[in-house]
């Protein structure tokens, strides 16, 4: 496991969220209300559309361009069900956050 | 000055290769060859056709398309639709998971102008006939090039101009397309088409294209549109109504215009009645009702919330029309009524 670092909590308070080019990877960091720093795909794996230009309420994300909506602290779809995204591994220490590029593959899925 | 290059050879992240004809944008190359690259509107406004070009040069036809936000710009990505391979070129391009055969190969075809019907002031009937058969999915739609429009200069080429039209008719061996086109004041395309397209008149028709098709299965369906938003409902419609199990199957539609006189929904719906289990047609206009007063001023999306339809979150939903209204109608079902965002189909346009 490589874990890269991405950003800071100076830079990502709670309830915010952002997207980063780790690696080669796209990767959605959003840090949730409560604390929990989940890494996850930055496009959504339903079309070709940015997540972190969707709308985070609570841990709950939804898509802005077919309202497709996910769990952040499952990574599971909440509409369609079927839906899923990726979680790659995260590490904080102290005030900043890696997350590790190789440690899962976007999902795409069928409408 | 580039060399006059008549095919380019396209490769994926995935490692496909396919042919990009000349004047063909790489989306359509992509779609002619059965590559389900991800699209929606064909036409710049979606967004949902971005790709990253990994080699090679691409010229763009409208450099600002809407459907590329500001961080994807940012990010170098471009649209599939915008997009004419200048040469050889690699591309990291988005495609759909599962085989589809069901969807047609989009092909360009020559087409005339069989006849024309008035439906309303300004929403017009349009058959075209080509010499091979009418190859689509109820719900799909084709791109409509007509006389008259002066191709776009795109770097040191012409490209032809074409817009989005769904068909109404079912497919067919005769070669018959029909659509509902409503004009557009200030167009290219549709005021011709409204206005002077006459027998015999050659068009273009490039397709089929879209998702927002007729899908297989038992489920009841709900059509929901306006304005323009006719045609591919009315498809939709005659599709179900033409399977086999139509007898069991329950259709609602609603349908929204500004005024009364905008409102031609009728007759289709009476049309596939006798086929169906059952078909209600609910109407509204948006601005002031006439002096029968007999149909509800609400905007489309209201008329859904106020009406009860039965097993809803069940359906099959296909939404078609104005942008505003259409992400309106989405919203409704899919966040306040829980409908599966996977169960409303819908090519969003701008």
């Amino acid at each position: 496991m490589v874990f890269e670092h991405v950003t800071t909590f100076d830079e990502l308070w709670e309830g915010d969220m952002d997207s980063f080019q780790v690696a080669e990877q796209e990767i959605l960091v959003v840090h949730l209300e409560g604390g929990e720093v989940v890494a996850t795909q930055a496009i959504c794996p339903h079309q070709q559309f940015e997540l972190v230009e969707g709308e985070l309420k609570g841990t709950s994300l939804t898509c802005r361009a077919h309202l497709w909506q996910f769990d952040l602290t499952t990574c599971k779809g909440i509409n369609p069900g079927h839906a899923e995204l990726a979680r790659f591994p995260v590490r904080v220490d102290g005030d900043d956050i890696y997350v590790d590029p190789a440690g899962d593959v976007p999902r795409f899925a069928h409408s | 000055m580039r060399g006059a290059t008549t095919r380019a050879a396209v490769t994926t992240a995935d490692g496909i290769t396919f042919t990009c004809p000349e004047g063909d944008t790489l989306l359509r190359a992509a779609l002619r060859a059965g590559i389900h690259a991800t699209y929606e509107c064909n036409s710049g406004g979606c967004g949902s056709c971005k790709f990253s070009l990994d080699g090679g040069h691409v010229d763009t036809v409208d450099e600002d398309a809407p459907g590329l936000t500001a961080r994807d710009r940012r990010k170098g990505k471009r649209l599939a639709c915008q997009s004419l391979p200048a040469g050889d070129c690699a591309v990291a391009l988005a495609v759909e998971p599962g085989a589809h055969p069901e969807r047609p190969r989009p092909r360009r075809h020559r087409a005339v102008v069989a006849g024309v019907r008035e439906l309303t002031h300004d929403i017009r009937e349009l058959t075209l006939r080509t010499a091979g058969p009418a190859v689509f999915l109820p719900g799909q739609f084709a791109m409509l090039d007509v006389p008259g429009v002066p191709p776009a200069r795109v770097a040191d080429r012409s490209h032809r101009v074409d817009r989005a039209y769904s068909m109404s008719n079912l497919p067919n061996g005769e070669g018959r397309w029909q659509f509902h086109v409503k004009r557009v004041p200030g167009g290219s395309v549709s005021p011709w088409l409204v206005d002077e397209a006459a027998a015999g008149d050659p068009v273009r028709i490039d397709g089929p294209f879209g998702h927002a098709y007729l899908r297989p299965g038992d489920r009841d369906v709900v059509c929901i549109a306006g304005g323009s938003g006719l045609g591919p409902m009315v498809s939709i419609a005659r599709g179900l109504a033409a399977r086999p199990d139509a007898g069991s199957r329950r259709f609602d539609f609603f349908y929204g215009g500004r005024r009364e006189h905008d409102l031609c929904a009728r007759e289709f719906v009476d049309e596939v009645a006798p086929n169906l289990k059952d078909a209600v047609l609910v109407e509204a206009v948006s601005e002031e009702p006439g002096e029968l007063g007999t149909i509800p001023r609400r905007l489309v999306h209201e008329l859904v919330a106020d009406t009860e339809v039965a097993g809803l979150a069940e359906r099959q939903i296909y939404v078609a029309g104005p942008p505003a209204m259409a992400d309106a109608v989405v919203r409704l079902l899919v966040l306040d009524r829980q409908v599966r965002a996977d169960h409303v189909h819908f090519d969003r346009f701008f």
